[in-house]
């Protein structure tokens, strides 16, 4: 049975599956695309990271290189021995003002000279600068320390001083200012986004940039020589950080560059969400596009459907009414005839002109099926529904062919003395109901009886028409129901009929929202049961 | 003696008129015949019956035409009028009832005899 609503409605949810069928892989690939993007933008900023690292760890290279080349000289020249020798060094301090001071302390620690003057005795022994030195013969870097001569942070720089014969005499030594080193950042040009830390081996903060002076001398948690680390800073705030040492010296000072991981992923991210919200956004387009274009197309194929349909139901009615014209012309004629009042009949001719009304009344009946099933087929019948008491209308349709019933002698009972009152089409119905009698009275034996039940059962209502008869060929039991069809038995009867009456029957069930079935047990007895729901 | 009541049959197929004529006549009715809408309505210029059978497919004027026009005319109006077709679908026959008509059969199911009860009914005989 066609239903223009519901093939519309099915095409329309088909139309927004099949957009969305289309859409969905779209959106994945961007999404996948865009994510891709956003590793690859990950990487990019973590090479960048460690590129920054790299070229402010070669710059912090030429200031250590800068502080031993001033250290070898100075230990060479021999005027660390000269009475003048502070003086000296003051003159090269206001030449190199990078440096905070520049000293010499005997093999003891005592400081002998000092650029700074001194205001007491200062004795250098426990730094590490010195240690170094002493133990490795050789340039050494210290750690970060307030300068114990000038009060200032430094990062100081030893190198051991010789007489001429080799022997070791002390250590020349100077301090870098760390707020100079931490002005030196600055010319690196990075982005205010990225944090510059410059480190002792201890990870003692010796530079800081943007933020400068601050944080100066406090140590960094999670200290590498070189990589990329997530930590978290003397801030605690988390960064992913490049490390890298400033040249091979032991010790020696670490370039720190870290970026957190919003700044690194912000650009991405922005990028990433404009390109997901582009591809929603056509998507969304798309499907409204789609939706849109489908539903045109669904509306045109629906007016044309409709168009036909409505050519055909114009069509089975002139057909109806062309057919029952002439039929209706041999019907009444043949009624005048039979009523003799245009004169007798004998008794053949009273026969033959019965017959003749009987095939016109069966041809008319077998065109008002016709109509009836193709109206049914046709489209979803509008069905006038009201309530229905089932067992009056088995009783009506019964007294309307009781001509049938009592030809056979046969009974008719209900089983079930229960009022059920159902909402249906009452004209339909009657068809219906009339449908089973009629076959039930044709195919019974003599002087059996039919038997109605009708019940409530929850949510439906069953109905059954039991008789016994003449047997239905079990191959012709899922055929009952067919179109044109006549089981065996029915044939062999020689019973009027169209094949058409358990069709209807079964297509007016249906319209209603019910069912119909057959069963049939050994000795003849035959069940028609038919459902409707209890709407 | 009572007068003889009138029927007009509007009907163009000539067996199911012939056969209403003989019918009608039988039972002792005036009986006009018109074969299509526009003998009708010329008929009833000339011709008051106490009822009509109107068939509805006919050539030059159909049988809504003629229901029109006659429930138009006051002289005319109060005649009852009995469609009778093959028309079974719905939608014609509340057409022809919200037009006027006073019944409405289809041919094909109703003997004449029923017919003539029909008639009879409304005429109040």
């Amino acid at each position: 049975m066609f239903s223009w609503e519901r093939i519309s409605r099915n095409i329309h949810l088909n139309i927004l599956f099949l957009t969305l069928v289309i859409i969905t892989p779209v959106i994945i690939f961007i999404f996948y695309l865009n994510l891709t993007q956003l590793k690859r933008a990950e990487e990019i900023e973590i090479d960048r990271l460690s590129n920054t690292a790299n070229l402010i760890s070669t710059s912090y290279i030429q200031v250590v290189e800068g502080a031993r080349q001033l250290l070898i000289t100075l230990s060479v020249s021999g005027q660390i021995q000269e009475i003048n020798c502070s003086e000296y060094l003051a003159g090269l301090l206001s030449k190199y003002q990078r440096y905070s001071n520049i000293s010499y302390a005997n093999l003891n620690g005592e400081v002998l000279c000092s650029g700074v003057p001194l205001v007491k005795d200062v004795n250098v022994s426990e730094r590490l600068f010195f240690k170094s030195t002493i133990s490795d013969k050789d340039f050494s870097v210290g750690e970060y320390s307030i300068g114990p001569v000038t009060g200032k942070p430094i990062i100081t720089f030893g190198f051991p001083y010789e007489n001429e014969q080799g022997q070791l005499q002390g250590v020349v030594y100077a301090s870098i200012d760390l707020n100079w080193l931490s002005n030196l950042t600055k010319n690196f040009e990075v982005d205010d986004k990225v944090q510059v830390l410059v480190l002792d081996w201890k990870g003692r903060i010796l530079a800081n940039y943007p933020d400068q002076t601050r944080m100066l001398g406090q140590t960094f948690p999670d200290i590498s020589d070189s990589g990329i680390k997530e930590t978290s800073g003397v801030d605690g705030i988390e960064r992913i950080y490049a490390f890298e040492k400033i040249g091979t010296l032991k010790d020696g000072p670490i370039v720190a560059v870290g970026m957190t991981e919003v700044e690194i992923y912000k650009d991405s991210n922005k990028e990433f969400n404009k390109s997901i919200i582009i591809s929603l956004l056509i998507a969304f387009l798309s499907s409204i596009f789609g939706f849109w274009m489908g539903s045109l197309i669904l509306k045109r194929i629906v007016a044309e459907l409709e168009k036909i349909q409505e050519l055909r139901r114009s069509f089975v009615s002139l057909v109806s009414h062309q057919l029952r014209t002439p039929l209706t012309g041999i019907k009444y004629l043949s009624e005048i005839l039979i009523s003799q009042s245009i004169g007798k009949l004998n008794s053949k001719q009273t026969e033959f002109t019965k017959n003749i009304e009987s095939a016109a009344n069966r041809l008319i009946f077998m065109v008002r099926t016709l109509l009836d099933i193709s109206k049914l087929e046709l489209e979803k019948p509008k069905l006038d529904l009201e309530k229905v008491n089932l067992s009056e209308v088995f009783k009506q349709e019964k007294d309307n062919i009781n001509q049938l019933f009592k030809k056979s002698k046969l009974g008719f009972k209900f089983l079930n003395k229960k009022k059920v009152v159902v909402y249906a089409d009452v004209k339909l119905m009657r068809q219906a109901v009339s449908i089973l009698l009629t076959n039930a009275a044709k195919y019974s034996h003599p002087g059996t009886t039919v038997f109605i039940d009708i019940r409530r059962e929850e949510k439906i209502c069953s109905v059954r028409v039991i008789n016994t008869g003449i047997p239905i060929d079990s191959n012709d039991l899922i055929l009952i129901f067919d179109k044109f069809f006549r089981g065996k038995g029915a044939q062999q009867k020689n019973e009027e009929g169209s094949g058409l009456g358990l069709y209807l029957c079964k297509l007016i069930v249906e319209a209603h929202g019910g069912n119909i079935t057959v069963s049939q047990k050994n000795n003849g007895e035959t069940t028609f049961i038919f459902s409707l729901p209890m709407v | 003696m009572n007068k003889k009541k009138s029927v007009l049959i509007v009907e163009d197929d000539q067996f199911i008129s012939k056969a209403f004529k003989e019918t009608f006549e039988a039972e002792g009715f005036v009986v006009k015949v018109a074969f299509n809408g526009e003998e009708a309505l010329s008929i009833l210029r000339k011709f008051m019956p106490d009822i009509i059978l109107l068939d509805l497919v006919m050539p030059v004027k159909n049988g809504f035409e003629v229901l029109k026009d006659v429930k138009r005319q006051d002289k005319l109006s109060k005649i009852p009028i009995i469609v009778a077709t093959n028309l079974g679908e719905e939608q014609y026959i509340v057409k022809a009832k919200e037009m006027g008509a006073n019944d409405y059969i289809l041919k094909s199911e109703l003997s004449l005899s029923d017919l003539v009860k029909k008639v009879k009914l409304r005429l109040g005989i």
